[in-house]
């Protein structure tokens, strides 16, 4: 019981840690088009969610009696993570093992720890529903795979310096998906967690009380517009990003170039829509 | 809840709650849902305060029920109490000076001046000649003068001298119908207005003022018919079959409402404001697929006029319409099958290491096959209807959907897809759809393959790759 409680606290302190200075999207404000169950999200969502807990989590956590296996972690990281010396060396005569360029699928369904899955599954969720409503089920799918094909490019072809690190994570495709939502839904709403944006609400919803008993002084949750909070995220990834185009990085951490790159991938989103939606967004009508 | 259990609360919140406005609403809500409830016209006369307004309520329940007694003699105590010279219709002119009143108003000889009017004068749709425009700017003047000197005969005189000119002129017959009314000469006044309605005048004004004095004269079936003609009419303006839509749906009379506007539409087929005038009245009435089609309609005639903008946005709350030019478009086709030729590249060039010129025949060779099977995969799935290529591969026009209304919510959540308009364009013929998904699929395995040569052989020949200098 104590477990539960220590995690159900832990969980809280890192949701609102998250969600402090930078909103976090927690939901689509805004209903679905065609009404249709979003299954290629949800199936994105339980592969990255199985493949963490079953594949990678037992050798980052340990599993029952089991301590933690760091190099069984480190291994399947190297193996299957995408790596610029392993897809590299496909171009000349010798090869460096490995699975080739189809670590490009293994690497967007692995995640480094569960706030990197967790993290990176909440913008799935907010943002995928409505995009795979836009694009039908198997569009959706194969938009999501190239938006996070495009990241892992990008991130290794714009980066001067030898970066021999692995890149795992869905954020890449995901930022694909989120720059699609703001390309067809710019006017959409987005319920964010924002603990700096409900500072500022308390004057404005202390006037507002004044006329309405129902408003309330404190709400952590809010709707922010779909471009304001889509634009705080790429503007927080340009800086680095820059860096990285103009002088190299060959650390480690977040890997806001991939972001970039995934995000601009949302060009292509238009072979992906759905026809009439298509026909609808050329003509200036409401997709 | 249906209409007798919206009527009984509403009858209680009246009644014990003491709560009109409470009590208004849900009489309304069971109107809506049932006009032909008279007794809950009656108990509306109670949620308002003025005659008029109450009349108009006791004559509907009238119409449902001429024997309901209650309403009878509530009518009779109403009749006995209002003022007994009628109200000057709507159409009285608003800067008109103090009318006498009827008895103090001199005895006018009977309609000689409405004679005046000549039985084939124009309309104000033709152009007038100079010397015309000049005439009836001093018969306008000297009617001012007429009236600023108290000489009401003489000033209608002079109107319906302008009206000899052009029948339907604005201001002539504004006030030469308004102040005969005042003084009770209203045949004559419904003779000015109906000879510009025979006319075809498009002045809204007179339309309205027909169906007001017929409805202050509880001649409803006159003021209905008009209702009826007004919106079939091609020159009728928008904004006027707009009113007479809104005056039927105030009174509950969503039938007729909706046979105005049907007719009004045919008659405007370029109006976006009908369409979705139209559009709404449907959505009143639950019927989702005619108001999509009819906000649909609205937006293909222009997305960026107001009312564009308005049918756009209230078609964005329903599934989208996918129409035949969007299911025939080869192009649409092609342009989900680059998709699949773009990713094949990507996945070339990984495979590839990062280098255009590595890429091999072999890579070349599968994103062609991923663009050929793509396209067959398309064709087979999303795309069955391609103009000409459906049609020369058998494929036949499909039979019309049959769809319960009330299923429909149902259909929407079960397929997901844009509701169809029924097609007028072949489909390929099933079998053919069958052949060409699987050849599609097959060829889009070959051509993974192919971009993916290399990478294949690697998994085949599996050795662990060396750690990255940063973990080892």
């Amino acid at each position: 019981m104590c477990l539960i409680i220590s995690f159900i606290l832990l969980v809280l302190s890192v949701i609102i840690s998250m969600s402090f200075i930078y909103p976090l999207p927690i939901n689509d404000a805004r209903t679905t088009r065609y009404r249709s169950l979003p299954w290629s999200t949800y199936l994105l969502i339980s592969i990255n969610a199985i493949v963490f807990l079953a594949w990678l989590g037992p050798d980052l956590y340990g599993s029952g009696d089991e301590p933690p296996n760091w190099p069984s972690y480190v291994n399947k990281i190297s193996s299957y993570g995408y790596r610029e010396d392993l897809i590299t060396s496909l171009s000349g005569t010798e090869t460096m093992g490995g699975i080739g360029a189809l670590a490009t699928f293994s690497s967007m369904f692995m995640h480094a720890d569960i706030w990197h899955l967790f993290s990176n599954m909440i913008f799935l969720w907010t943002f995928g529903r409505r995009i795979e409503d836009a694009c039908g089920h198997s569009r959706f799918l194969v938009f999501y795979i190239f938006a996070g094909m495009v990241a892992n490019v990008g991130s290794v072809m714009l980066n001067p310096a030898d970066r021999d690190i692995p890149g795992i994570g869905a954020s890449g495709a995901i930022f694909g998906v989120m720059g699609a939502y703001l390309l067809l839904f710019p006017n959409g709403k987005i319920i964010s967690l924002w603990g700096l944006g409900a500072i500022f609400r308390i004057p404005f919803a202390a006037v507002r009380m004044v006329g309405d008993s129902d408003v309330k002084l404190w709400r952590w949750a809010m709707p922010l517009p779909a471009w304001f909070l889509l634009l705080v995220y790429v503007a927080i990834n340009i800086g680095p990003s820059l860096e990285t185009i103009f002088w190299g990085d060959n650390t480690g951490g977040v890997d806001t170039l991939a972001h970039l790159t995934g995000f601009a991938a949302a060009l292509t989103i238009f072979f992906f829509v759905r026809k009439d939606l298509l026909v609808r967004f050329l003509s200036g009508r409401t997709v | 809840m249906d209409a007798q259990t919206l009527f009984r609360q509403g009858v209680l919140a009246i009644r014990d709650q003491k709560d009109v406005a409470q009590g208004r609403k849900l009489l309304q809500q069971s109107l809506r849902l049932d006009p032909k409830n008279d007794m809950a016209w009656l108990w509306l006369t109670r949620t308002v305060s003025d005659t008029e307004t109450r009349l108009k309520y006791i004559d509907y329940a009238l119409k449902v029920n001429p024997a309901n007694e209650h309403a009878l003699k509530l009518k009779q105590q109403l009749l006995q109490h209002a003022v007994p010279a009628a109200a000057p219709p709507v159409a009285a002119p608003a800067a008109s000076p103090p009318q006498p009143q009827v008895a103090s108003v001199p005895a006018v000889s009977q309609p000689e001046p409405v004679a005046a009017v000549q039985s084939d004068a124009l309309t104000m749709a033709s152009p007038m000649k100079p010397s015309e425009r000049k005439q009836v700017m001093q018969l306008l003047e000297q009617a001012e003068v007429y009236r600023e000197e108290d000489n009401i005969e003489a000033a209608i005189g002079e109107w319906v001298s302008v009206l000899g000119i052009r029948v339907d002129h604005d201001v002539a017959i504004r006030n030469a119908t308004g102040h005969l009314w005042k003084m009770n000469y209203r045949e004559d006044a419904r003779e000015l207005i109906h000879r510009a309605i025979d006319a075809g005048t498009a002045v809204p004004f007179i339309y309205m003022t027909a169906i007001d004095m017929a409805e202050r004269e509880h001649d409803y079936e006159v003021a209905d018919q008009l209702r009826e003609t007004i919106p079939a009419m091609p020159n009728a303006p928008e904004e006027l079959i707009i009113n007479i839509v809104d005056q039927h749906m105030e009174a509950y009379k969503m039938d007729q409402a909706l046979k105005a506007l049907e007719a009004a539409v045919e008659s405007h087929p370029d109006s976006q404001v009908l369409l979705v005038k139209l559009g709404d009245v449907y959505t009143e009435l639950q019927r989702t697929t005619e108001a999509m089609s009819c906000y649909d309609r609205a937006v293909r005639l222009g997305s960026r006029s107001t009312f564009g903008k308005e049918a756009d946005k209230r078609l964005a709350s329903y599934v989208p319409v996918l129409t035949d030019q969007e299911r025939g478009s080869i192009l649409l086709a092609v342009r989900e099958a680059t998709g699949f030729g773009i990713a094949a590249f990507l996945l070339g060039i990984q495979d590839a290491g990062l280098d255009l010129p590595s890429m091999s025949g072999l890579h070349w060779m599968g994103i062609g096959l991923s663009l050929l099977g793509g396209y067959f995969l398309v064709t087979a799935t999303s795309s069955p209807q391609q103009r000409p290529l459906a049609g020369l591969l058998g494929g036949k026009i499909p039979p019309p959907t049959e769809i319960d209304p009330d299923e429909k919510k149902e259909v929407e959540n079960t397929f997901g897809e844009a509701m169809a308009e029924d097609s007028q364009i072949p489909i390929l013929p099933m079998a053919a759809r069958y052949f060409l998904g699987f050849v599609g699929l097959v060829m889009i395995i070959a051509a993974l393959g192919l971009v993916l040569n290399q990478s294949l052989g690697l998994v085949m020949d599996y050795t662990q790759p060396p750690y990255p200098e940063s973990l080892r």
